[in-house]
């Protein structure tokens, strides 16, 4: 074997140990990805795989005793109300079959009396850090890449809930759709499920209320 | 004219070139693997906007985006170590090589799509470092990728700790 075929097959042998252990560094990251997901899908892929528990709906709590329909709650959104990106964005949420939520919307879901009496929830699809460092005051969370860390205490209460509305960054990111769909693919009712386009960058720069630290406002 | 080429051996033969680029490629390697490491779901979403993956099979890029931050880490520390420093610097040349072409084709396509000079481009290549100027970051590896050439032409082994794993006949 000559030179170059030694360092050929070296190369071989090391990209092959190499990736090897980039594998295994994956599987003990608490961060690591799920190599069998599929974390982009759109609302015709196939539905996530059942999580317990799915209940049917349940009977509304005395609280959401005068139920609005999803669709007053969000009502259809013309595109004149987005600006031209947030247009974008909200037509793919369409195609999607999201209801994509203005800025007026998404503020007046959160001083309707429901939000308060848990009816309406809000539910942040960013992550760990940066929920930690701020969010819509009594907003759940749902990190779409790591759903198990938050299924269990959130499905109860989407499923609950009359109107659900995921947000994430703003208009550039994709995260809060893929958390809508992942609740609908748990089985919340797609009507009841917004997106809030403008997200975390229109809630704070419209200088909204902002609740830091775990859900609660355990923090400063 | 026979200076030069002995000049060149003799420069090569002390390890010095060897020892820096080892040092170089392997640390560079070790620490755009670590802020990879560290943050698995942007590096994910960052190999996304390539576009290079086939969408009907997404094991493909979660496998890439799983695999890669770790494999890089492992090359840098091979290569600091001075372990199989030719195949090293060959599979990483072969990396680079597709990242930078990839990059490039991005690069270029963003240039286009906002009418801006390739150099104007600033985007997450995924390499770790969050938003970096196109050029900038073409630049970084194409040195780099020189550097990796240096290690894969030197004929020394100093200052190495196991040169080579795969080794011929005697003689």
């Amino acid at each position: 074997m000559n030179e170059t075929s030694r360092t050929v097959v070296e190369a071989v042998l090391i990209g092959v140990a190499a990736l090897g252990v980039g594998l295994l560094t994956n599987s003990v990251n608490r961060d690591g990805l799920a190599l069998d997901r599929d974390y982009f899908r759109t609302s015709d892929a196939v539905p996530l795989a059942a999580h317990p528990p799915a209940p049917a709906l349940a009977p509304m709590a005395p609280h959401a005793a005068q139920p609005v329909p999803a669709t007053a709650a969000a009502p259809e959104t013309s595109g004149a109300e987005f600006d031209a990106e947030e247009t974008a964005t909200a037509a793919r949420l369409r195609e999607a079959g999201l209801q994509p939520l203005t800025q007026a919307q998404a503020l007046a879901a959160f001083h309707d009396p429901q939000y308060a009496a848990g009816a309406t929830i809000f539910v942040d699809a960013r992550k760990d850090e940066e929920y930690l460092e701020g969010h819509v005051p009594g907003a759940w969370q749902l990190d779409h890449y790591h759903l198990d860390r938050y299924l269990d205490a959130l499905l109860p209460v989407a499923h609950e809930a009359l109107q659900v509305v995921v947000y994430c960054h703003g208009k550039d990111c994709n995260d809060s759709e893929q958390a809508a769909l992942d609740l609908t693919g748990f089985g919340v009712d797609p009507a009841r499920v917004a997106v809030y386009v403008g997200g975390w960058t229109a809630w704070t720069a419209a200088g909204l209320p902002v609740e830091k630290g775990p859900r609660g406002g355990a923090g400063p | 004219m026979t200076d030069t080429p002995s000049g060149l051996r003799r420069l090569d033969q002390s390890g010095l070139p060897l020892l820096l680029a080892r040092l170089v490629v392997g640390g560079a390697f070790i620490y755009l693997g670590f802020l990879k490491l560290s943050d698995p779901v942007a590096f994910l979403k960052a190999l996304r906007e390539y576009d290079m993956f086939p969408a009907a099979h997404p094991w493909l890029m979660n496998a890439a985006a799983a695999a890669l931050p770790g494999a890089e880490i492992t090359c840098g520390v091979l290569l600091l170590l001075g372990v199989a420093v030719r195949g090293t610097a060959l599979f990483l040349l072969a990396m680079l090589l597709v990242f930078t072409t990839a990059i490039a084709s991005r690069a270029s396509t963003l240039a286009h799509e906002e009418s801006l000079a390739l150099c104007a481009v600033a985007f997450d290549c995924g390499c770790g470092s969050g938003v970096r100027n196109a050029c900038s970051k073409l630049a970084e590896n194409t040195g780099l990728i020189l550097l990796c050439v240096l290690v894969l032409a030197s004929r020394s082994r100093r200052w190495c700790w196991r040169g080579a794993l795969v080794r011929g006949r005697a003689g």
